[in-house]
C-alpha cells in the first residue's frame, strides 16, 4: 500500500513553495509548526489540491487546518491511505 | 524554539495591506504609554478624521470593518511607524528597512525621508482619493509571476510577487473573477486577499495623478537609514527619496517584495525583525535560503494576530529576545 513519507511531503512542500534547493528538515523535526516553516495557508491549500492529486487523497479544510506539523499531515494522509 | 539573545544587523520589515486584523495594536495601546503616544501623536496629525479612526480602531464593533482601506491603510501605517518608533526610542538601530506597500510609506518615516506630519498628509491623501477607485478585489494565487502573467485578462494585474510561489493579483471584479476561474481550470491554488481596494493595479490610476501636486510640495530628505525598495527591489537612492513620482506611483506599481527581500538578506547574516501586526512578513522571510540556512534569523515583535490583552507580553519577550528593556 502507498504511503506518504515525511521526505515525501517535504518535497511536494518546497515545489509548492519555489524553494530552489532542498533541506531535510521534516526529518529532523518532524514537530515543528508549518507557520515556523514559513508556510502559509496558500501554500498549505496548494499541498492540499498536489495530495488530492498525487495520492488521491481529499482531505477537508478542517482536518488540513488541524494539521500543524508535517508529521501530522503525514500520519494524516497515511490513516486515509490504510483505510482506502 | 530557542530563546537567546539574538544579535547581529537588525533589519526591519514592515507590513502593509493584509497584515490587518480586527483590535491590532490596541492591546498595546491600552498596556504601553510610549506606544499609545506616538499613536496619539499620529492621530492628532490626522485632525478630526484621526479621532474618528482612533475610535474605530479601539470599538469592540467598528462602524467601518478593519478590512476596509479607509481603516487598514493609515491604522497599518501607523502601527508599523509607532512600534520602529519605540524600537528606535530604546537605542535600537536599524541597518536597513523594508515596508511592503503602505509599510514602505512608514519605512520612509523612519529613515526620515518624509516627517510624521507630511507622510500623515500622504496616507490622508491616499485614503481620501479610495472613494473615487472602482469596486476590485485582489487575490492571492499559489504560482510564480511568469505563470501567472498569460491567465490575467485585461483589467488585471500583478500586484504583488510576495514569494517566489506567491503572486498577488488585483483589478476590478469582472475580469478578476474570470482570471481565477481561468487559474483554477488550468490546477493552480489560490484565496483572496482581504481588501476593499485592488491595490497595485490601474484602477489606482487616478489616485496616482491627484497625489502629484502634495508630492511635489513636500520636502523630502535622503534616508538616513537605507531602505530596500519594494518598488525597484534595489536599495533606495536619494534621488529616488527625492523625486515625488516614485511615491505618487506606489498605489499602481507592483510590488516586488520576493526580489526586494531577497536584496536585503543578501547583505549578510542579520536579524529579520517585523516591524507591525502579524507575522506574515517574517513568514515569508522563513523562506530565504539565508534564513534557513540559519545564517539569519527571524522574530515578529507582535507574533500571530492574538487577543489585545496579549500583546504587550508578547512585545516583552521580543524586546527581550532583541536584549532592550520590554517598553
Amino acid at each position: 500500500m502507498k504511503q506518504m513519507t515525511l521526505s515525501a511531503l517535504e518535497q511536494i512542500m518546497h515545489t509548492c513553495a519555489g524553494d530552489d534547493e532542498s533541506t531535510d528538515s521534516f526529518q529532523q523535526a518532524p514537530e515543528r509548526p508549518f507557520a515556523d516553516l514559513g508556510y502559509d495557508s496558500l501554500a498549505l491549500l496548494e499541498t492540499q489540491s498536489v495530495i488530492r492529486r498525487e495520492y488521491g487523497v481529499d482531505l477537508s479544510e478542517q482536518a488540513l487546518s488541524e494539521a500543524e506539523t508535517p508529521q501530522q499531515l503525514v500520519d494524516l494522509v497515511n490513516r486515509w491511505l490504510s483505510a482506502a | 524554539m530557542a530563546v537567546g539573545r539574538l544579535t547581529g544587523p537588525l533589519a526591519l520589515l514592515m507590513p502593509g495591506q493584509s497584515a490587518q486584523y480586527q483590535g491590532m495594536g490596541t492591546g498595546l495601546y491600552r498596556d504601553v504609554p510610549a506606544f499609545a503616544r506616538v499613536m496619539d501623536e499620529l492621530f492628532l496629525l490626522m485632525g478630526a478624521a484621526g479621532d474618528e479612526l482612533r475610535s474605530d480602531w479601539l470599538a469592540t464593533s467598528p462602524r467601518v470593518p478593519i478590512d476596509h482601506a479607509d481603516r487598514s491603510q493609515p491604522l497599518l501605517f501607523a502601527i508599523d511607524y509607532a512600534l520602529g518608533r519605540l524600537l528606535m526610542d530604546r537605542g535600537l538601530r536599524p541597518t536597513v528597512l523594508l515596508g511592503h506597500s503602505i509599510g514602505e510609506l512608514a519605512a520612509a518615516t523612519l529613515a526620515g525621508i518624509f516627517d510624521p506630519a507630511g507622510a500623515v498628509r500622504i496616507v490622508r491623501h491616499r485614503v481620501g482619493q479610495f472613494a473615487t477607485v472602482p469596486a476590485g478585489g485582489m487575490a492571492a494565487v499559489a504560482a510564480s509571476r511568469a505563470q501567472v502573467q498569460p491567465y490575467l485578462r485585461p483589467g488585471v494585474e500583478i500586484g504583488a510577487v510576495n514569494a517566489p510561489r506567491q503572486t498577488v493579483i488585483a483589478g476590478a471584479v469582472e475580469p478578476l473573477r474570470t482570471t481565477l476561474d481561468a487559474l483554477r481550470h488550468a490546477g493552480y491554488t489560490w484565496a483572496p486577499v482581504l481588501s476593499t481596494v485592488p491595490f497595485h493595479s490601474e484602477l489606482l490610476r487616478p489616485v496616482v495623478v491627484a497625489a502629484g501636486p502634495l508630492l511635489a510640495s513636500l520636502p523630502a530628505r535622503p534616508p538616513q537609514i537605507p531602505l530596500v525598495s519594494g518598488y525597484t527591489a534595489g536599495y533606495l537612492t536619494d534621488a529616488e527619496a527625492r523625486d515625488p513620482g516614485y511615491w505618487a506611483r506606489h498605489p499602481v506599481d507592483p510590488v516586488l517584495f520576493w526580489p526586494a527581500l531577497t536584496t536585503l538578506a543578501g547583505a549578510g547574516p542579520q536579524l529579520l525583525v517585523e516591524c507591525g501586526p502579524g507575522n506574515g512578513l517574517t513568514r515569508i522571510a522563513r523562506r530565504l535560503p539565508q534564513v534557513r540556512s540559519g545564517h539569519s534569523e527571524v522574530l515578529a515583535l507582535l507574533g500571530p494576530p492574538t487577543h489585545p490583552y496579549r500583546e504587550a507580553e508578547q512585545l516583552a519577550a521580543a524586546a527581550a529576545r532583541l536584549g532592550i528593556s520590554p517598553p
